[in-house]
């Protein structure tokens, strides 16, 4: 048997062939959201199961974590029966409770729980994993299972494992910010503080523990004065992380086989979310949420959509599921495949193959390429309400609390993008391929028309409307359109993401006139809103955007590489250089030069 | 492998008090001076006259901030964030989420092993600070000795003036502000038993309401410490406050303790 395990942040394998001290059906590593719900779901149906976690308790962010409340989701399935119902119809899991009943149940069900425990490796054999390796306080324990559940969010299992993982945003791996939730008390009144604390690398142990050393005593975590009105309870013992590595699965959910029209696998069940991107450097993020953030501003656009089979199937290693945000999705859709009701239907999703893999004695891959075994995993998923087939794929405008659909008449396309919320007809536009309307559109006087078909444009990847794109950046537009509720970009900075994504050899002048000039584009007024809290804040969104666009563009004119990669260099190098940002939901300022300066040290460091 | 000075188990208001730039301080878990923040150990009115001059900075910043009144108890759930601030301003490295797997004499200095979010982590000190209920000495094979483990829970008043609720079994603490008590209910089975017992108990105690239950166990050992050439015990929650725990952690940087 080979024993994996990480040491020093490298996968490390070796032989042991010494006995299992237990053995199990399943083992389900971490009980929080979603593990908790595979485990309990997994005894149900019959398997003798151990669930092993590092708290003291189940339910990880949804209890202990403090994030007790819904928000976004496709409600359905088992776990709704574990919520107690609240009669002012909130959606809320009161922490104690809820803790009490997923371990009643668990016990109920029959799981061998251990608490205070972390898994430490895994065991393999012939490219499947056979069983785990935990510490508690008693020392070190070895189990071994027929299958292996990874529900530890951070896909800290499948890693040991060897599986194949990605690793934040292409441009410099970081992830979205994480939260720091902390407890208060005023009048009475007690409240969970779930705010933006910062970004954290969830597998480098000491940038992880001097980001939390930090972040507990920034200004939103230690105060100025405390008194019996503001009382401060205390801190939860996890820390909200929104991202961190996907595994690459049998299948993966990327933001554009969601929006554009492309054939999908058969769902498990459906989940619903906007991008939910708490970070502002969309610059920096990879071409689709560029693309679905930046030029189209469809942040506040909710989306259902199917969830594969195969998104909880690790490619390549056999006897292992995910479930939980670490399955196959890319980094530019995770900000949506992460919410609690998606991440508990994900625990009994993979409780369901986990029964069938056990039954009929097949691998998970094997699995999921039986039409037939799909199609009993979707029959046992619809019987709680996990899988609702009325949940089809779909759109909804959260600013204006209604359905969407995408446009399909060139009519309204043209209405759309003549309008002061485009975002929809932007990427209609896209879907249906308008490149000879978009043509005609651009050259008409009507100056929303105008640009925001040079926008589509860009996304098709054609320049017509190049002209229109760079008047647009030049004149520094303060103009900001209203497709969502919050977070729209200003017209300028998506013009400014199209010309570098049309890599426009012309606009090389004047994105470099902002990246030595951030703040020359804040003389504009502007009202302070969600996104663009500050002048530091906007000259942060200007010249990340054209930083970003100037790679780009030295990315396709391989001959101007040298020129931009020398003031790129002379910019982020300079003494005088600054660049700050206020987080979202939180405003808590961050030195963000670093960021930019990882960006362009991996751009230097690309092959070409 | 380079060589730590000294490495602090637990992340405690009592290391705080020592902590520099030579130290790495290792904790099991993300919480700052927990014993005090979150275990609410002690619940106690420290000394307003710190020893040094370092307990006693930290004694005016609790003070400035409202989480201090002289002759009154430290509002224990304030002293994280100031307790991380000291940490960041230390110098010191921090290791957060780390299980101590192993630890262990060789030759002339100590091999500890962690178990971190990036894997199984090897650290090699010259020295070795517990500051925790007994980590370190039961791993070096130690005898901790007696201790008293008791789980806290915060209780939560809208009427300030209500008279601190009576729990058969606990033992109840005012807190420094009107309105916000401490009930620590002593416990011998497993934490997650009695972070559910202690729920159920104060689940009917009106106008009193729980406002958090501890996540961390106030361990309290009868003895003071322990000393073994090169390893110390000094345990954060043999001190009353979090001010004394700090006190004494700068008495042993003072004083050379090593």
């Amino acid at each position: 048997m080979l024993y994996s395990t990480m040491i020093d942040d490298s996968l490390t394998q070796t032989y042991d062939n010494s006995p299992f001290d237990e053995s199990y059906d399943v083992i389900v590593a971490g009980l929080g959201t979603a593990g908790a719900i595979a485990a309990i779901l997994c005894a149900q149906k019959g398997l003798r199961t151990l669930g092993i976690e590092s708290l003291a308790c189940m339910g990880g962010t949804g209890t202990a974590g403090g994030i007790t409340g819904y928000y976004h989701g496709n409600p359905g399935g088992f776990y709704q029966t574990l919520d107690l119902p609240r009669p002012d119809g909130v959606r809320d899991a009161e922490e104690y409770a809820k803790r009490r009943t997923l371990r009643e149940e668990a016990v109920h069900a029959g799981v061998h729980l251990r608490f205070e425990a972390s898994v430490t490796g895994a065991f393999l054999d012939a490219g499947s994993v056979h069983g785990v390796e935990w510490y508690d306080d008693s020392g070190r324990h070895t189990a071994d299972a027929r299958i292996v559940i990874d529900a530890t969010a951070d896909a800290y299992l499948a890693r040991m494992a060897g599986c194949t993982l990605t690793y934040g945003r292409e441009a410099d791996g970081r992830y979205q910010p994480y939260s720091y939730v902390f407890l208060t008390a005023n009048a009475g009144r007690i409240s969970h503080w779930n705010i933006d604390s910062g970004v954290i690398d969830p597998y480098d142990a000491w940038a992880y523990s001097r980001d939390i050393t930090s972040t507990t005593c920034d200004e939103k975590h230690l105060w100025e004065q405390y008194d019996a009105q503001n009382l401060l309870l205390g801190f939860v013992p996890i820390i909200g992380i929104r991202e961190g590595a996907t595994v690459v699965g049998e299948e993966r959910l990327t933001l554009e086989d969601v929006t554009l029209p492309r054939e999908l696998p058969v769902p498990a069940f459906y989940g619903y979310s906007n991008v939910d991107h708490h970070g502002k450097d969309t610059a920096y993020e990879d071409a689709p949420a560029r693309d679905w953030l930046g030029i189209a501003g469809l942040w506040g656009v909710g989306i259902r959509f199917g969830v594969p089979c195969g998104a909880a199937v690790p490619k390549g290693i056999a006897g292992l599921l995910i479930c939980g945000r670490a399955m196959s999705v890319e980094h530019s859709f995770a900000p949506a495949l992460r919410m609690k009701d998606e991440m508990q239907k994900s625990g009994e999703l993979a409780a369901v193959l986990t029964r069938m893999c056990v039954t009929r004695g097949v691998s998970p891959a094997a699995l999921i390429r039986d039409p037939d075994a799909v199609a009993e995993v979707r029959r046992e998923l619809t019987q709680t309400g996990c899988l609702r087939e009325t949940d089809a794929p779909g759109l909804y405008d959260e600013k204006r609390k209604c359905p969407l659909a995408w446009l399909t008449d060139p009519d309204a396309i043209r209405a759309g993008l003549s309008s002061d919320a485009p975002g929809l007809a932007i990427w209609s536009a896209r879907r249906e391929r308008l490149t000879d309307l978009l043509r005609e559109w651009v050259s008409t006087p009507e100056m929303l028309l105008s640009c925001n078909a040079a926008l589509a444009l860009s996304l098709l990847g054609d320049d017509t409307g190049l002209p229109v794109l760079l008047r647009l950046a030049e004149d520094r537009s303060g103009y900001i359109p209203s497709m969502s509720r919050k977070y729209n970009p200003p017209h300028a900075v998506s013009a400014i993401h199209a010309l570098g994504r049309l890599g426009a050899v012309d606009a090389v002048p004047l994105l470099t006139r902002i990246v030595r000039d951030p703040f020359w584009t804040v003389d504009i007024p502007f009202t302070p809103n969600a996104l663009l809290d500050s002048p530091e804040t906007r000259a942060f969104l200007w010249f990340t955007a054209a930083h970003a666009a100037l790679q780009h563009i030295a990315r396709k004119h391989p001959v101007l590489r040298e020129d931009i990669t020398r003031t790129l260099r002379d910019v982020l190098n300079a003494d005088t250089f600054r660049l700050t940002v206020g987080l979202k939901a939180s405003g808590l300022l961050v030195d963000a030069a670093p960021i930019a300066r990882e960006v362009f040290r991996r751009f230097s460091r690309e092959s070409v | 492998m380079k060589m730590t000075e000294t490495l602090i188990l637990g992340a405690s208001a009592l290391a705080a008090g020592y902590a520099d730039g030579s130290c790495v301080v290792a904790d099991g878990g993300i919480l700052i001076g927990g014993e005090f923040a979150n275990a609410l150990h002690g619940f106690g009115t420290p000394p307003s006259q710190p020893r040094s001059e370092k307990a006693r900075a930290f004694y005016r910043t609790l003070e400035t901030r409202g989480l201090l009144t002289s002759g009154l108890p430290v509002h224990l759930p304030g002293v994280q964030p100031v307790l991380a601030k000291i940490y960041k301003e230390s110098g010191a490295r921090m290791l957060l989420s780390a299980r101590l797997t192993e630890l262990s004499r060789v030759k002339e200095h100590f091999r500890a092993v962690f178990f971190t979010t990036a894997g199984f982590l090897t650290l090699n000190a010259a020295r070795v600070l517990d500051t925790t209920s007994g980590v370190g000495m039961r791993a070096l094979g130690y005898d901790v000795g007696a201790c008293t483990r008791t789980l806290a829970c915060l209780l939560l008043s809208a009427d300030p003036a209500a008279p601190l609720p009576v729990i058969k079994g606990a033992e109840v603490n005012s807190g420094l502000y009107p309105g916000l008590c401490a009930a620590h209910f002593p416990f011998t089975g497993s934490l997650t038993d009695a972070q559910e017992a202690v729920d159920a108990a104060v689940a009917n105690l009106s106008p009193w309401r729980r406002a958090a239950v501890a996540h961390l166990p106030d361990v309290t050992p009868a003895r003071a410490g322990f000393d073994a050439g090169g390893f110390l015990w000094r345990p954060s929650a043999y001190y009353n406050d979090p001010i004394s725990a700090f006190d004494a952690g700068t008495a042993l940087r003072e004083g050379g303790m090593f």
